[in-house]
């Protein structure tokens, strides 16, 4: 093995890695005093790196659970919003749908019409005022429009009862979390009073050590 | 193991003793990938916020470590982009000059926190797999999953991270060892 191959395989055979080349590089490095120097070199690096402190830590236990309260507190508002934009979407396009509004802007004026037109409008335009024209309302499609109303409801009601739903899993969820809260401050307020008496119990004997 | 799965199926007790095992692991880790003590408290504690929220999503095959260090590794990159502050080129971390001359153990404290401060300062690719080999002990194998990268490649990364590190403790040698003038 040449020093150039030894050289590069020195990091690797460092943390034990080079494998099947393990002995011929011991050997090298037992007759090559440059390459041992290198070697010398990388092991100063492991030390170093070793000896870099690292920062101790504690995890805050009860500020986690209350980040994930808030967090899902957060995503149930979000979802009731989009679920009301929803609903209101859904009843306004099948309103729509149903009494077939229609909405216009014609000669500065907003036109906002439902139900069938009739034929005469249409063909007098937008030019001079109709007069007005009675519709009779068809009973078949009252009874159609009725149907459709109800089923409109029935929708809403569905969303509605979901949306209570998804509110009562969500506040159980919370419920939980505050309950584990509740008992990491009951045993951090247990662990405070245990130190506080092993603090005064060493006092009492600290004392009667200093006065026999 | 079975504390993993008993935190998932929502044990508090098992989810407290379970942050006790890898606060410190998931804390260094983070503090050899950024560079900055005072960040960790903060990244350490989003981890474990994530690794709660996501608990439904592990799957138990045996590797835990490699899936909290991934979430450790996404919450570093985060805090990363989001830092407004732009980092100091690999050449501008050089040790206070002037002054009388430190003593031994200031000089390894300094020297220490100049390294670590090299770690970070190491392309990401780099810095990654240092960190995992040197501090976390990961085999190739292990972090060529982690990582997604061949293990070939990674021990090529390996060792040009060592050599960069090496020749910046030789310039901090060549700085602390100067005799005084």
């Amino acid at each position: 093995m040449n020093c150039t191959d030894a050289r590069a395989a020195l990091p690797l055979f460092l943390y034990g890695e080079s494998g099947p080349q393990q002995d011929t590089l011991r050997q090298h490095l037992a007759g090559c005093p440059a390459c041992r120097r290198e070697y010398e070199a990388l092991q100063g690096v492991r030390r170093a790196l070793d000896a870099v402190p690292t920062p101790r830590v504690e995890v805050d236990l009860p500020r986690l659970y209350q980040t994930v309260a808030a967090r899902q507190a957060q995503r149930l508002r979000r979802w009731r919003r989009i679920a009301v934009a929803l609903s209101a979407a859904a009843a306004v396009l099948l309103l729509a749908a149903v009494l077939r509004v229609q909405i216009r802007l014609d000669a500065g004026q907003l036109l906002v019409r439902w139900g069938e037109p009739s034929s005469k409008q249409e063909e007098s335009g937008g030019g001079t005022a109709a007069a007005p024209v009675q519709v009779r309302a068809d009973p078949a499609a009252s009874a159609e429009t009725e149907a459709q109303l109800r089923l409109l409801s029935d929708l809403i009601h569905a969303l509605k009862d979901d949306a209570d739903d998804r509110d009562q899993r969500f506040q159980q969820r919370l419920d939980r979390l505050q309950e584990h809260v509740r008992a990491l401050q009951t045993q951090a307020d247990q662990r405070w009073t245990t130190t506080e008496q092993d603090m005064a119990a060493l006092y009492v004997l600290a004392r009667k050590g200093e006065n026999p | 193991m079975e504390q993993e799965s008993d935190w998932q199926e929502g044990s508090a007790l098992a989810f407290e003793a379970l942050v006790r095992r890898w606060q410190q692991p998931v804390a260094r880790f983070l503090y050899h990938l950024t560079g900055r003590a005072e960040l960790v408290p903060d990244l350490c504690q989003e981890v474990f916020l994530r690794v709660y929220e996501h608990r439904g999503r592990y799957r138990e095959t045996g590797a835990f470590a490699p899936w909290l260090y991934r979430i450790a590794l996404n919450v570093a990159r985060d805090a990363r982009r989001r830092s407004r502050k732009e980092t100091a080129g690999l050449d501008a971390i050089e040790p206070a000059a002037g002054g009388p001359a430190p003593d031994v153990a200031c000089a390894q404290a300094e020297q220490g926190r100049l390294l670590a401060q090299t770690i970070a300062q190491l392309p990401e690719p780099l810095r990654f797999v240092l960190v995992l080999r040197h501090y976390e002990e990961m085999s190739f194998e292990q972090m060529a999953r982690l990582l997604g990268e061949p293990a070939s490649t990674l021990k090529s990364r390996f060792r040009a991270a060592l050599q960069r590190l090496r020749e910046r403790l030789r310039s901090l040698d060549d700085t602390y060892m100067e005799p005084e003038r």
